[in-house]
């Protein structure tokens, strides 16, 4: 069977194990991904639904296929939500049983079963935390960008306080962001491909952290401050996504043929990012600019003159 | 003789360590008076790219050590257990400069790792915390120093080319030349286009830098006219002058 058939076949059980669920393209993509990961290795199945990481985590072109050729003959029907999501509907035709598929069939079932396709951030977080091929996914795009997003939101709509730690867990917390940015920094992946984004993501570190502190003490700009880091901090997972699939740990096989056109995407993201980050930089600069660094202590002066010293020797 | 000093990068992250004897020659140059000291925004750029370099060195390293630690390791054997730790990690790196900058951090801390190592947690995290707000604060100063204002310690430029493909193209190529690195070519290319168009005098431009700089001082200094190479010392007469290989 062609990969189209399989995904095809795959994706109207998902409709059969729940008549009348609507579900958007997303929730589709991850269920099958889910489905492909818990089938063994070599499967003939899992190799026909091929899948590499890229914006919103794992992704198929032939899922992708499949769901607007189930869409163009009708199988499928689409409707928009009243909050401007597209998701789509079994039109009620049933496909004959494929015994091939019959061990997929029944994973399907069993992953529509354990999970609320009406809420997916659920199954995309444990999609991320068990199955992403580096770290630095789920800590940047889950304990950085997300908590940030929410934080843009609620300031934006004046929400939230924009200093210290609240009870309210839903409320990001700026510590807590610096942190996991410092985290997200040393964990993105050790390959030469990543050596020019590491500059440009150190450098966006540095002046974030700076940008933190004007949040964190309700500065005048705090709020244009944190809609350009939130912003520049998107740009920079866009870039990132696009070097991620070209790497081996981060798509199937099927997609080889794609390498050498995503390196050209890739450089070009990247030839975009830097003086965008540069830009940033200077915005945070030009807000900070009469801010003089503290009198070290001992403690920063042993760490500071170490550092130098290994530098300069 | 010249008044304006055109600074390379070694010279502003070396007067970080205003404190530090061993640092004489910089900080005290630092100190000298009626001085106009100026800069690139490319020189503040990579300034603050080494003062990143080193957090992510350092906290790449101590993530390694947190990970690779015993749960519970023995407190008269740990620094034989961190130096091992250490020792594997660095055969890892490609860079000597991050394999020197980790070993000055060893010895000079040695104490507050092998603490840190015993601790909690939560004081882990704060320890990681003291790196961080010690470079961020390193940073402030940075910025605080070298600024478009002329009032500054050390005045920056944003006005020099990114790459100097459509200006200064004959003085680029003369210069790779020499030097043969691209990154201190730029540098040099600023401390001209400064001088040519803000500055208007002669210009000291100040390095630590041997290997492509001080010892290819006259070479430069004939395709760069204005442009005078020279080390601190060269205006601390006291002081030892930087000895080239």
């Amino acid at each position: 069977m062609l990969p189209f058939e399989v995904a095809s076949h795959l994706i109207q059980q998902i409709f059969i194990s729940r008549p009348r669920m609507k579900l958007s393209k997303t929730a589709i993509q991850k269920i099958l991904y889910k489905v492909s990961v818990s089938l063994p290795k070599g499967d003939k199945v899992r190799s026909s639904l091929p899948y590499y990481w890229y914006n919103y985590g794992p992704y198929s072109d032939v899922v992708e296929s499949a769901i607007d050729g189930l869409r163009m003959n009708g199988t499928l029907l689409e409707e928009e939500t009243h909050t401007g999501i597209t998701v789509l509907m079994a039109a009620g035709t049933r496909p004959e049983g494929i015994a091939v598929l019959n061990d997929a069939s029944e994973m399907v079932k069993n992953v529509v079963a354990s999970c609320n396709p009406y809420r997916i951030e659920p199954l995309i977080e444990e999609i991320y935390r068990t199955y992403a091929p580096f770290p630095f996914l789920p800590h940047y795009k889950l304990d950085f960008l997300a908590p940030l997003t929410l934080y843009v939101q609620r300031a934006a709509k004046e929400q939230t306080t924009l200093s210290r730690f609240s009870s309210d867990l839903d409320t990001p917390h700026i510590d807590a962001l610096e942190n996991m940015l410092y985290t997200c920094e040393v964990e993105i992946p050790d390959d030469p491909l990543f050596d020019e984004f590491t500059e440009i993501f150190t450098s966006f570190v540095s002046a974030a952290g700076i940008a933190f502190d004007r949040m964190r003490h309700e500065d005048p700009d705090c709020g244009f401050l944190a809609e350009e880091t939130h912003k520049r901090a998107e740009e920079i997972w866009y870039t990132f996504t696009r070097g991620l699939r070209i790497l081996k740990e981060a798509h199937d096989p099927y997609y080889d043929p794609e390498i050498s056109t995503w390196h050209i995407l890739y450089q070009a993201k990247l030839r975009e990012l830097n003086p965008a980050i540069r830009e940033y930089t200077r915005s945070v600069r030009k807000s900070t600019l009469n801010k003089r660094g503290r009198e070290p202590d001992e403690q920063s002066k042993r760490i500071l003159s170490s550092l130098v010293n290994g530098y300069l020797s | 003789m010249a008044k304006h000093h055109f600074l390379d990068a070694n010279i502003i992250i070396g007067s970080t360590l205003y404190w530090d004897r061993h640092y004489e020659l910089t900080t005290k140059y630092m100190h000298l008076e009626d001085i106009g000291r100026h800069t690139s925004e490319r020189v503040y750029d990579e300034c603050r790219g080494v003062y990143g370099g080193f957090r992510r060195t350092i906290i790449s390293y101590l993530a390694h050590l947190f990970r690779n630690l015993p749960s519970s390791p023995n407190p008269f054997t740990l620094d034989t257990t961190i130096n091992a730790i250490t020792e594997k990690y660095l055969r890892t790196l490609d860079s000597h400069r991050q394999s020197n900058l980790i070993r000055s951090f060893m010895r000079s801390n040695m104490e507050d790792i092998r603490q840190c190592m015993l601790r909690s947690e939560e004081e882990r995290d704060q320890y990681r915390r003291k790196i961080t707000d010690t470079i961020k604060e390193a940073l402030y100063t940075l910025q605080f120093t070298c600024s478009e204002d002329t009032d500054a310690l050390i005045v920056c430029y944003s006005c020099c080319p990114l790459d100097y493909t459509d200006e200064l193209t004959a003085e680029k190529n003369a210069l790779l030349e020499v030097i043969q690195y691209e990154p201190d070519t730029n540098v040099l290319l600023d401390s001209f286009h400064i001088m040519s168009h803000n500055i208007q005098s002669p210009t000291h431009f100040i390095t630590t830098d041997k290997s492509h700089i001080l010892q290819n001082a006259t070479a430069i200094e004939e395709r760069l006219p204005g442009i005078l190479i020279r080390d601190p010392a060269f205006f601390l007469p006291d002081l030892s002058p930087i000895p080239l290989q």
